[in-house]
């Protein structure tokens, strides 16, 4: 069995429910208040592929809804990126947007995947394909997940994986 | 002459002759050029044939061969690896005796460091922890033990050692992530990988936060008793947690190590970047950065040790000394025991703290239990079950003999053999009642009475000695007794009498001999006149005074000695009839 490591950040606006998202995923040992002292909390969420184990350290960055405050070390040695919107939200689409940019300027261009987060709430849905495609995002692979169904998240982390094995 | 050809006639011309039959004169420059190389080829092919000469050069280069490609590369070991370990199942197999001889010198000294080792490490440990135990300090250790979870013996040793690199975490330094990982032996590490990030996180936040150049690193991080030191290297840092108080020499250490493993491990800390799998660092590179020292064991602790050993000694003293002195006790008994007659010793042992005895005892042999009184032992913690038997030993025989024969004072028993002899003097009815008893006395077959003498005939015999002594005297030239004699006859006959009568009651036959003698004075025929005649007077005189006649007989002195004598004595025979 062999175990590959990777780093991959978590990134996203404020209040998109990314920390909920994945609290159940993954394996905790620090609590969520170093995201509000240092600005980032580190998780492990080990993913299966044939015989290989994946652990991606997770690093879950502060939400930021200015770019300026998002701390571009903790972007360095990245091999991949998870973006969290929220899909009630269409900013937070644009933020992600920003976000991408900087994370690419900074590392390059690596695996990366959008979920689009809060699923469970359809009527006050507001992004469809074409705001999407109108962001800009339309290449980025694109996961609905839910927080509170857990709707789809394991499926998001194995697709992420599959990606950064074949980089 | 055949360059000439050549030169001379054009190349087509040249072909047409070759067609035409030049053939044989093609073959002949053929052969005149390339033979000796033909020769030299043909050479070499049997030389490569031969599998002889093959081995032969094998052999030459194989040394060489092995010695140049060893110091290339560890390809060779690895093919060897397989190979060598084949060979020696191979050769335990077919005889182990050869790797035995030849690993024998290094096992044993390596068993032995090893035992060392760990006696002493046990020695230390059972050292320090009695140390602590028994003082203020270990209990206070204790308390803390149960109250931070960790195990006594881990806050022992968090406590006496001045200071122990407890974690060692090889960091990636792009990625934060962990390349490898090592704990000092008791130390539990809380998800490593995740904390290698964190504290690439901590370096990159601290390095935000307070203007410092983008190449700088966290140096350390400090808490309480707990260190963490990091050391950077271009591709990959180690970070070292250490629990005391650390000297410079420890950095210099892990500044070494970084050294090492980017001499070592350069290349492979740069793939790990983009591919995330973890190589295997050098074997030693990272134990070097894992050190620790103790405290100076001061020298008081030895004490405890010692008094607890003492102790424990006296303790087992106490109950060992008396069990062991009272075992000798008894086995001094069971020899007494072997060694006394009339006793055959059976089974001996300790049955649940009492000892126990079997055996046979003659009812005329000493009190086992008498002895066993005084050998000291206490006859309460002794079960002796003795069966009766009868000893057939001589002097036992002879008690009971002596019990059932009642011989009297003047007659003494002994065993020759299986035979009573009984010796001494004893009444004519004792021999007899000794005849019929004798034999019924166990181990007595035969009775032998030819030493012992009737006790009837020994008084006689006395009594014939007593009278023996008396004589009477004549004068010269006389039959006639010196006056005065009448009265000693008479008493002489009555003694006498006595004698015979007693002789006659014991059925012994008597005969008394009067002796008659004379001087040398005179001649024979007179002096032997003489000798009848004062023999006959006595006689005479005794018959008179009522002696028995057929049994007094009148003598003369025969023999040739003393002449001197005008006397009659007597002479007593007395037989068995």
């Amino acid at each position: 069995m062999a175990l590959v490591q990777k780093k991959v950040c978590m990134l996203g606006a404020t209040a998109v429910g990314k920390t909920s998202l994945v609290r159940r995923f993954v394996e905790s040992v620090f609590s969520e208040k170093y995201q509000a002292t240092i600005g980032v909390k580190i998780d492990r969420k080990l993913v299966e592929v044939g015989d290989t184990t994946v652990s991606l350290l997770l690093w879950d960055l502060q939400g930021e809804d200015e770019i300026e405050r998002v701390r571009l070390s903790y972007l360095r040695g990245a091999s991949g990126f998870i973006y969290v919107a929220d899909g009630t939200r269409p900013e937070t689409l644009d933020t992600v947007r920003t976000l991408r940019a900087v994370a690419e300027a900074t590392v390059g261009d690596v695996p990366s995947l959008l979920f689009l987060n809060k699923s469970d709430l359809a009527e006050g849905w507001a992004l469809d394909e074409s705001a999407i495609a109108a962001s800009g995002l339309g290449e980025l692979p694109t996961i609905r997940t839910s927080a509170r169904t857990g709707d789809q998240v394991e499926v998001g982390f194995q697709r992420l994986v599959q990606q950064l094995l074949v980089s | 002459m055949d360059d000439e050809l050549v030169r001379e006639r054009p190349a087509p011309v040249a072909d047409r002759e070759v067609s035409r039959g030049g053939g044989d004169r093609w073959q002949e420059l053929r052969d005149l050029l390339v033979t000796p190389e033909q020769d030299r080829l043909r050479a070499i092919e049997r030389r490569l044939a031969s599998p002889e000469v093959n081995v032969e050069e094998v052999a030459r280069v194989l040394p060489e061969a092995i010695t140049r490609r060893s110091a290339a590369d560890g390809t060779l070991g690895l093919a060897l690896g397989p190979v060598v370990g084949e060979a020696i199942s191979a050769s335990v197999r077919r005889d182990p005796q050869p790797l035995i001889d030849a690993i024998f010198p290094v096992m044993g000294p390596a068993i032995r460091r090893a035992i060392a080792n760990a006696l002493s490490e046990l020695v230390q440990s059972i050292n320090t922890t009695l140390e602590h135990t028994v003082s203020m300090r270990g209990l206070a250790w204790r308390i803390e033990a149960m109250r931070t979870g960790r195990s006594f013996g881990e806050v022992v040793l968090s406590r006496s050692l001045l200071y122990r690199v407890e974690q060692l975490f090889l960091i990636h330094r792009e990625s934060g992530l962990l390349i490898d990982h090592r704990t000092a032996p008791g130390v539990e590490a809380l998800a490593p990988d995740m904390v290698a990030s964190m504290m690439t996180a901590l370096g990159d936040f601290a390095r935000d936060s307070f203007h410092v150049g983008q190449q700088q690193g966290l140096d350390s991080i400090a808490l309480g008793d707990l260190t963490v030191w990091v050391e950077s290297g271009p591709g990959a840092l180690l970070a070292a947690a250490i629990r005391g108080q650390p000297p410079l020499s420890v950095r210099l250490a892990m500044a070494q190590t970084v050294e090492a493993l980017h001499l070592a491990h350069a290349g492979e800390i740069e793939r790990f970047g983009a591919t995330g799998v973890a190589f295997a660092v050098r074997d030693g590179i990272l134990e070097r950065a894992i050190v620790s020292q103790a405290h100076a064991a001061p020298r008081r602790s030895r004490w405890r040790t010692w008094l607890l050993a003492a102790v424990v000694l006296a303790s087992v003293g106490w109950c060992a000394v008396p069990r062991v002195l009272e075992q000798r006790r008894f086995e001094g008994y069971l020899d007494q025991l072997r060694r006394e007659p009339g006793v055959v010793l059976g089974s001996a042992g300790r049955e649940g703290g009492r000892f126990v005895l079997t055996g046979l005892r003659d009812p005329l042999a000493r009190d086992p239990g008498a002895l066993a009184a005084a050998a000291g032992l206490d006859s309460s913690t002794v079960d002796a079950k003795w069966e009766s038997y009868i000893a057939l030993r001589p002097d036992f025989v002879v008690r009971r003999a002596q019990a059932l024969l009642v011989p009297g004072p003047a007659t003494t028993l002994r065993m020759a053999g299986d035979t009573l002899v009984a010796e001494g003097v004893a009444s004519a009815s004792w021999r007899g009642e000794a005849q019929r008893l004798a034999l019924a006395v166990a181990g007595v077959t035969a009775l032998q009475l030819t030493g012992l003498a009737d006790s009837a005939t020994v008084a006689l015999r006395a009594a014939a000695d007593s009278l023996e002594v008396v004589s009477f005297d004549f004068p010269t030239g006389s039959t006639e007794p010196v006056a005065g004699q009448q009265p000693r006859v008479a008493a002489l006959a009555g003694r006498l009498r006595t004698l015979l009568t007693d002789a006659a009651s014991a059925n012994l036959a008597v005969r008394i001999d009067l002796i008659g003698s004379a001087d040398s004075v005179g001649s024979e025929a007179t002096n032997a006149v003489l000798r009848r005649g004062r023999a006959s007077r006595i006689r005479a005189a005794l018959v008179a005074s009522g002696v028995r006649p057929d049994l007094v007989v009148a003598t003369s002195d025969t023999s040739t000695s003393s002449r001197v004598l005008r006397q009659v004595r007597l002479r007593i025979a007395i037989d068995e009839r």
